[in-house]
């Protein structure tokens, strides 16, 4: 049987970095083909080749045997191909249909409201074409994709990192979807770095780095380690977190009820790494603002850091207690993008000493002390004078991790601390919040990565709708009994 | 006092239409992601060129012809010649758009600075043209009135004539304009996907959409449409005539209105007529009360811009809608991710 589709020796370079180099990439019909690599392996760029956003410096694109060229994002779509991305390419303010309509190029009226439905229940893909986009979670956004990828009946559909916002349950349901697709003889490249979904789902992987493909296997006859290896090219060995005596508690939430959360009790001692686990959405940012002083609770007593009653303090206040934060956001929260790594080193330190004297910035200092940021903590840079915004995401949140690990802080709240970040930099990050924790702070990790939170925390509780679960030993829990926890009871109407 | 009513009504069109024929155009502008601060600029280059444009159809048309000499009808102006003036508006305001266009799009310019750089550039050049244009100072030629549209008989039936017949073409033309941008923003697909380009440049090129074309095209309408604007202010609204800084502001007005209508056709209309019926209120209600105090009557002045702003801000709260219809990517230029 012939290929749905080959590339042949795909070659792309850009200013500085060879992205693809001779790569060779075939997808069967009836296939889902997993491809791996860390960021900045080529993927997207190889991705982009196939739906029309980039032109390859050389090499040959063959679909059904013919030898065939993708000037497009149109020609794309014409040949048969389609894309399911990983930053939704959504129109927030718009309907689900329109959204839809844009993805066909027709315009939204009674047929396409049928189609919708239509494909939506051949699929088990849930969807209310009138609901506005900014008001859905991102499992539903992600099924916009998919069936406006579907509706134009593509032979080939590729998926960039489907599962990354998405609860086992979630993820469970689009895989069934995903193998009625494939039974149906399409062909599927399914783009992820969770290793375990790709070796239950796929019987083939073309694994890139550096731009080159490095292997091609069949992923279920591979432990996730072995397959890990070849991606990164070092065996990752995540240093375990040493088992220690806890300390006091250094941060105190109780009786945190607001609009949107209720937090009965939440504590975390020296020592100690707990974590938060929940599908996006279900209050992890409002958690966050409450503990970091961006919101301030109803009452002093209900966030006590160090014994002091912070309830009613800002984030300066509260940074001068000891403790520091990282937000969720890299670009516009945690850093600003227009501006410098100085800038940004400065902007977490305006109340640490030294850093400005009568309203004056010492930028001397300012300077050296970004450098010892970027030096101590990893972070690959062309120069701490040059944009945040221009930092790849792992780099970026390694500096702003950093920026908050040099200081010592005695507690850290952190959200999602890997989110987007390949896999060399999610370790180093890892390793930096348990040394953290060995050298007696409290940490509290806020994340959706579970496998992060297993290997992290030593205590685990689940935020579901807002509403935060007891604490738990993280060996007393099991990935469906938290998928349950995070998904279950809580009055929320679960996704089908 | 229905008299005076279809009075103020009548005034108020004149006074609303050329706002509402710019906000609609920048108002499509602005949906496909573009903000154009140049509507001033463009409305005074539109106007100066519809009217030199009238001028030189009215001059150039011979109605007696004795021996070698033209006699031109100096007190007639006849519809064709009105609208062949307005296409040159239109043209010129378009080709002005369109200079904002290469720099916004193509150089990926600064919406703002481009966009107050074409309203320096069209008063300036509007002042020194139409101080001397190929040898002719247009601020001291005369030119007749534009003849009503409908028979003029006609803008005589009572109560309701004077508002639907005695009018100028540009006044259904921009009721027509209105309804026709909304029916092309919400039920046709070409309005879709220039929504869509405003609300998520990058989304729309990744669906094949060609963004700086769809830009390119909004752009000019506006253009276009600030072109007649302008024209309209200079020609129709009073006696046709040419001063400098003519428009006073109105191009502000329009996209101060956009602004605050929340990019919403309908109250686009409503912020232009209370625009229009307020200030057509103030002379009459000043000749009324001849002995207000001086207070009361700046006010009464100041009423006009007060009132559809406040008007429109309180009817338009609801950060759903808002959301809905306000274009995410407005302002920003867009360049192709690699």
């Amino acid at each position: 049987m012939t290929s749905l589709l080959s590339l042949q020796q795909i070659t792309k370079a850009y200013p500085g970095v060879l992205a693809n180099d001779a790569v060779d990439f075939a997808v069967e019909r009836g296939e889902i083909h997993a491809l791996l690599g860390e960021n900045g392996a080529g993927k997207s760029t190889l991705m982009k080749v196939l739906s029309g956003l980039t032109k390859p410096d050389s090499g040959q694109i063959i679909w059904k045997d013919q030898a065939a060229t993708i000037p497009s994002p149109q020609a794309s779509k014409a040949l048969g191909i389609g894309m399911v991305h990983q930053h939704f390419a959504l129109f927030d303010g718009m309907s689900v249909g329109e959204n839809i309509a844009l993805g066909l190029g027709t315009q939204f009226g009674a047929t396409q409201r049928d189609q919708i439905i239509d494909m939506s229940e051949k699929y088990g893909l849930p969807l209310d074409p009138d609901a506005l986009v900014f008001t859905l979670s991102a499992g539903e956004k992600q099924r916009i994709e998919i069936v406006r990828a579907l509706l134009g009946e593509p032979e080939l559909l590729i998926l960039d990192e489907p599962t990354s916002v998405l609860t086992p349950q979630e993820a469970d349901s689009l895989f069934s979807t995903l193998r009625l697709l494939r039974d149906e003889g399409r062909g599927l490249v399914f783009i992820s770095h969770k290793l375990n979904e790709v070796r239950a789902l796929c019987k083939r992987a073309t694994i890139l780095r550096g731009g080159k493909v490095v292997a091609t296997c069949n992923p279920a006859e591979k432990t996730a380690e072995e397959i890990a290896e070849m991606m990164i090219g070092t065996r990752p060995v995540p240093t375990a977190k040493a088992a220690q005596k806890l300390g006091e508690t250094a941060l105190d939430v109780r009786d945190l009820v607001t609009n949107d959360l209720r937090i009965p009790a939440l504590s975390v001692r020296r020592g100690e790494i707990v974590g938060v686990a929940g599908v996006a959405g279900n209050g992890q940012e409002a958690l966050y603002a409450y503990l970091a002083g961006e919101e301030l609770a109803p009452s002093a007593d209900v966030v006590r850091l160090n014994g002091v009653a912070a309830g009613r303090f800002g984030p300066s206040e509260r940074r001068s207690l000891g403790s520091a934060f990282v937000p969720e956001e890299r670009l516009g929260h945690a850093a600003v993008p227009d501006f410098s790594l100085i800038d940004n080193t400065l902007l977490s330190n305006l109340g640490t000493d030294g850093f400005q004297s009568r309203g004056l910035i010492n930028w001397q200092l300012t300077r050296e002390h970004a450098v010892e940021v970027c030096d101590g903590y990893d972070v690959r840079h062309a120069g701490v004078t040059g944009r945040a915004g221009s930092l790849s995401g792992g780099n970026l949140q390694k500096f702003i991790v950093g920026r908050e690990l040099i200081k010592r802080p005695e507690v850290l709240i952190v959200n999602q601390p890997t989110w987007g970040v390949d896999m060399g930099s999610a370790i180093n990050i890892r390793d930096q919040l348990k040394a953290l924790a060995e050298a007696g702070s409290a940490v509290l990790v806020i994340s959706q990565d579970l496998d992060e939170l297993f290997e992290l925390a030593d205590t685990l509780c689940v935020l579901n709708h807002g509403h935060l679960s007891a604490s738990q030993p993280t060996s007393a829990w099991t990935a469906e009994t938290l998928g349950v926890a995070m998904t279950g009871d809580v009055n929320r109407e679960v996704a089908a | 006092m229905s008299d005076l009513i279809i009075q103020i009504l009548a005034a108020s069109m004149l006074l609303a239409t050329p706002l509402l024929l710019a906000a609609i155009g920048e108002l499509v502008v602005e949906k496909s992601g573009v903000i154009n601060l140049g509507v001033e600029g463009m409305m005074l280059i539109g106007g100066l060129a519809g009217f030199i444009a009238l001028y030189q159809l009215q001059t150039s048309t011979c109605t007696m012809l004795i021996g070698d000499v033209c006699f031109t009808s100096e007190n007639s102006v006849n519809q064709f010649q009105y609208i062949g003036s307005l296409l040159v508006a239109a043209l010129v305001g378009a080709l002005a758009a369109a200079l904002f266009g290469f720099l916004t799009q193509y150089f990926r310019a600064n919406h703002i600075a481009a966009g107050l750089g074409l309203t320096v550039l069209g008063a300036g050049l509007s002042n020194s043209l139409g101080g001397n244009f190929f040898g002719v100072d247009y601020t001291a030629a005369i030119v007749a009135s534009v003849p009503p549209l409908f028979p003029e008989s006609w803008g005589e039936v009572a109560v309701l004539g004077p508002l639907l017949f005695d009018q100028n073409l540009l006044v259904p033309f921009s009721f027509v304009m209105l309804i026709a941008v909304w029916f092309f923003l919400s039920r046709t697909k070409a309005g879709l996907v220039v929504r869509a380009v405003g609300e998520n440049h990058h989304s729309a090129y990744a669906l094949g959409y060609p963004v700086i074309f769809v830009r390119m095209m909004t752009i000019m309408f506006g253009g276009a449409m600030a072109g007649l604007a302008g024209a309209f202010i200079v020609i129709a609204q009073i006696a046709p005539k040419w001063t400098e800084g003519i428009t006073v502001g109105k191009g502000w007005l329009a996209l101060a209105l956009i602004l605050f209508s929340t990019w919403r056709p309908g109250r686009v209309l409503l912020g232009a007529y209370l625009f229009g019926i307020v200030l057509a209120l103030e002379p009459r209600l000043k000749a009324i009360f001849s002995n207000m105090s001086l207070e009361v009557s700046y006010f009464l002045t100041a009423l006009p811009y007060i009132v559809p702003v406040v008007v429109l801000v309180l009817i338009s709260r609801n950060p759903v809608m808002i959301r809905r219809n306000a274009p995410a990517s407005l302002g920003q230029s867009f360049e192709p991710r690699s």
